[in-house]
């Protein structure tokens, strides 16, 4: 019988030698095409919650989405995936595909879920700029497939890119947990800022035989959008319209560019809303566990400081659109009215209704309360909102005038 | 008959391990022979463009194919920078003596973009990674352990540390262990270059500057060095 038991752990040490899945092909630059025509046809804000999505229920936050994104490609493909290891950056012993961790999980999706998981804990937006390298403004590098980075803020991953030269972009966002991503038609909330180390901006991922060789001697490195930022002091409006007069084939109306930015208002205040409400019932969850506070981990899942920023600049860039466009006033086209009311702040010379404007968008925020985006405009400039996560609905969107206060410990996010 | 049925258990047991064997055996050939030869079309792959770089490369008369399979001394690639760049950093110098004596260096803690440090024990090793946040008001501590692929396991996080609480936490996560390498990441900005040194075991590593008055990229690994037209053709 002993020869039997060491019979079946020979077997089982064996058969334990399996990789999260098998690569048999290498990347190249057809491999590279490929990838990103996938990304354009397949890779969408429901992918981790359409049940009919292999790929159901798998968490993310922002950095997570964009590693899963080319994880998937590879794994669907039978590709090698590989990053340098964040923990250890002399050791040149990247983590990839190979590792043996999960073979007693079923081959196949199960692998590449733990896979992920695993991905997570060690990945954020910081080590992003390790396994990925700048690349032009043009549209020959601005494909589908590319990636944003803002370390330790935010990423984005560029889905398409629009005849008019603007990104579709799919992005992920704290809390870590399985939840549409977010599309938008719009350029990420931020530019390449970074000149001292080149770690944020566009940036193509490195191929697996990439990873530890310079920068600057891959195909496709380029310091341009630096250069160009630096150039631009910095502006964000006049950075993206450097990069739609690259890429764009067609004119964007000025009625296509109002529709597009105040669609991105709606969208992101009705995604705020629903983001508060899981937490405060999570605020609520912990008080039933006879906590009042947050901790540090908590406060970073709930607390909503770099989506506020990013609501209040989809804001500010329609109000700097409308500024800047001489002819806006004098133009005709059915949302201008919709527009030009939400920078107006004096209620009685509104020129659309509360019903309209509801009609247009509404957040709901709280039970039986809404808001229509001219509301949450004024809560946010006057800086009505609140992002600590230690409250309750009506003082996350504003309803009082007061400043908030807490007892609690208060901390910043690292994505 | 039971002794029969358990030696017939055997064979047939050994017979599949056997099998198995054999069979991965034959799979990693193949997989190696397979990964030799899409390494060698790589090579010549049409899509490995000549970068803008090439030229630099040569000019700096640096060949990649001619490089020691080893690291060399650090002296052999740092000699080489004040081609490029007026920076004054010598192979004899630590991290704190060059952060002294150079005020081009940015000493600010939140510059420090991110810090890994090993322990060791005997076989065993612990990893503990400090990250900033973006205003280096708080810290995140990760602690992992290692697997026999020499891979992290997560152990341990803690966001929202303050500065101050970083030396102890460190210490309560390596309780027993010893320092066996720490990696720095130090940021370099000067009205002239800015860019970033990787330091490990106070050894500049991996070095990556930027002359901001012509515009081009300086960047070191490992042994060599070059300079690089930054705007791309």
């Amino acid at each position: 019988m002993k020869a039997l038991f060491i019979s079946l752990l020979l077997l089982f040490s064996i058969s334990s030698q399996a990789a999260v899945w098998d690569s048999q092909y290498t990347w190249d630059q057809r491999w590279e095409e490929q990838y990103s025509d996938w990304v354009r046809t397949s890779w969408n804000q429901y992918i981790f919650t359409d049940k009919d999505s292999p790929y159901f229920g798998i968490p993310t936050d922002c950095a997570d989405a964009g590693y899963a994104m080319r994880a998937i490609f590879a794994f669907e493909n039978s590709l090698p995936f590989a990053i340098v290891d964040p923990t250890k950056r002399g050791s040149k012993i990247p983590i990839t595909n190979n590792i043996k961790r999960w073979d007693k999980l079923p081959a196949g999706v199960p692998r590449l879920k733990a896979f992920m998981a695993y991905l997570a804990g060690i990945v954020y937006t910081g080590t992003m700029a390790q396994d990925s390298v700048p690349v032009a403004l043009t549209s020959e590098a601005l494909i589908p497939g590319t990636i944003f980075v803002k370390p330790k803020v935010h990423s984005y991953q560029i889905k398409d890119w629009s005849p008019q030269g603007i990104p579709v972009t799919i992005n992920s966002t704290t809390p870590y947990s399985v939840k549409d991503m977010h599309k938008y038609l719009s350029f990420p909330a931020y530019i390449p800022e970074d000149v001292k180390t080149f770690r944020d901006g566009y940036r193509r991922f490195k191929r697996p035989n990439e990873l530890y060789k310079m920068d600057s001697t891959l195909p496709g490195f380029s310091l341009e959008q630096f250069i160009v930022s630096e150039r631009l002091n910095f502006n964000s409006v006049d950075f993206n319209d450097f990069v739609i007069k690259r890429t764009q084939t067609t004119q964007e109306t000025m009625e296509d560019k109002t529709r597009r930015l105040m669609f991105n208002i709606c969208y992101s205040s009705y995604n705020r809303a629903s983001v508060i409400n899981e937490s405060t019932n999570y605020f609520y969850k912990i008080q039933g566990q006879g906590r009042s506070c947050m901790n540090a981990s908590e406060f970073d899942q709930y607390s909503t400081f770099s989506r506020d920023k990013r609501l209040k600049e989809y804001f500010v860039r329609l109000y700097k659109y409308i500024q800047r466009t001489k002819s806006f006033k004098g133009a005709s086209f059915p949302l201008k009215a919709y527009a030009l009311d939400i920078f107006v702040n004096d209620p009685s010379k509104y020129q659309r209704t509360r019903k309209q404007f509801l009609k247009f968008c509404t957040v709901p925020y709280d039970t039986g309360k809404i808001l229509d985006v001219r509301e949450v405009w004024q809560r946010l400039r006057f800086d009505l909102l609140v992002q600590n996560p230690n409250t309750t609905n009506d003082w996350r969107w504003g309803d009082y005038s007061t400043p908030f206060t807490t007892s609690c410990p208060t901390f910043e996010e690292i994505h | 008959m039971p002794k029969n049925k358990n030696r017939l258990l055997l064979v047939v047991i050994f017979a599949v391990a056997a099998g198995f064997i054999i069979s991965s055996k034959i799979n990693n050939v193949a997989k190696t022979s397979s990964n030799i030869q899409t390494e060698t079309n790589n090579t010549s792959s049409p899509e490995v463009k000549k970068s803008p770089t090439t030229k630099q490369i040569n000019n700096a008369q640096t060949d990649e194919d001619k490089l020691p399979d080893s690291p060399q001394s650090p002296s052999n690639y740092l000699e080489k920078i004040p081609e490029c760049l007026d920076i004054q950093v010598s192979n004899t110098d630590s991290l704190k003596n060059i952060s002294d004596k150079n005020n081009w260096m940015d000493k600010d803690p939140k510059n420090l973009i991110r810090q890994n440090l090993i322990y060791k024990k005997l076989n065993q090793e612990i990893r503990i990674s400090v990250t900033p946040s973006q205003s280096s008001k708080t810290w995140m501590l990760q602690s992992f352990d290692v697997d026999k692929e020499g891979l992290p396991i997560v152990k341990n996080k803690i966001l929202g540390l303050q500065y101050y609480q970083l030396a102890e936490k460190i210490k309560f996560e390596s309780n027993g262990f010893n320092l066996d390498s720490d990696e720095q990441h130090i940021q370099v900005d000067s009205p002239n270059t800015s860019g970033s040194i990787l330091y490990i075991n106070d050894q500049p590593i991996e070095i990556k500057l930027f002359n901001k008055s012509n515009q081009r990229l300086l960047e070191c690994q490992g042994t060599y060095c070059l300079c690089n037209q930054a705007l791309s053709s």
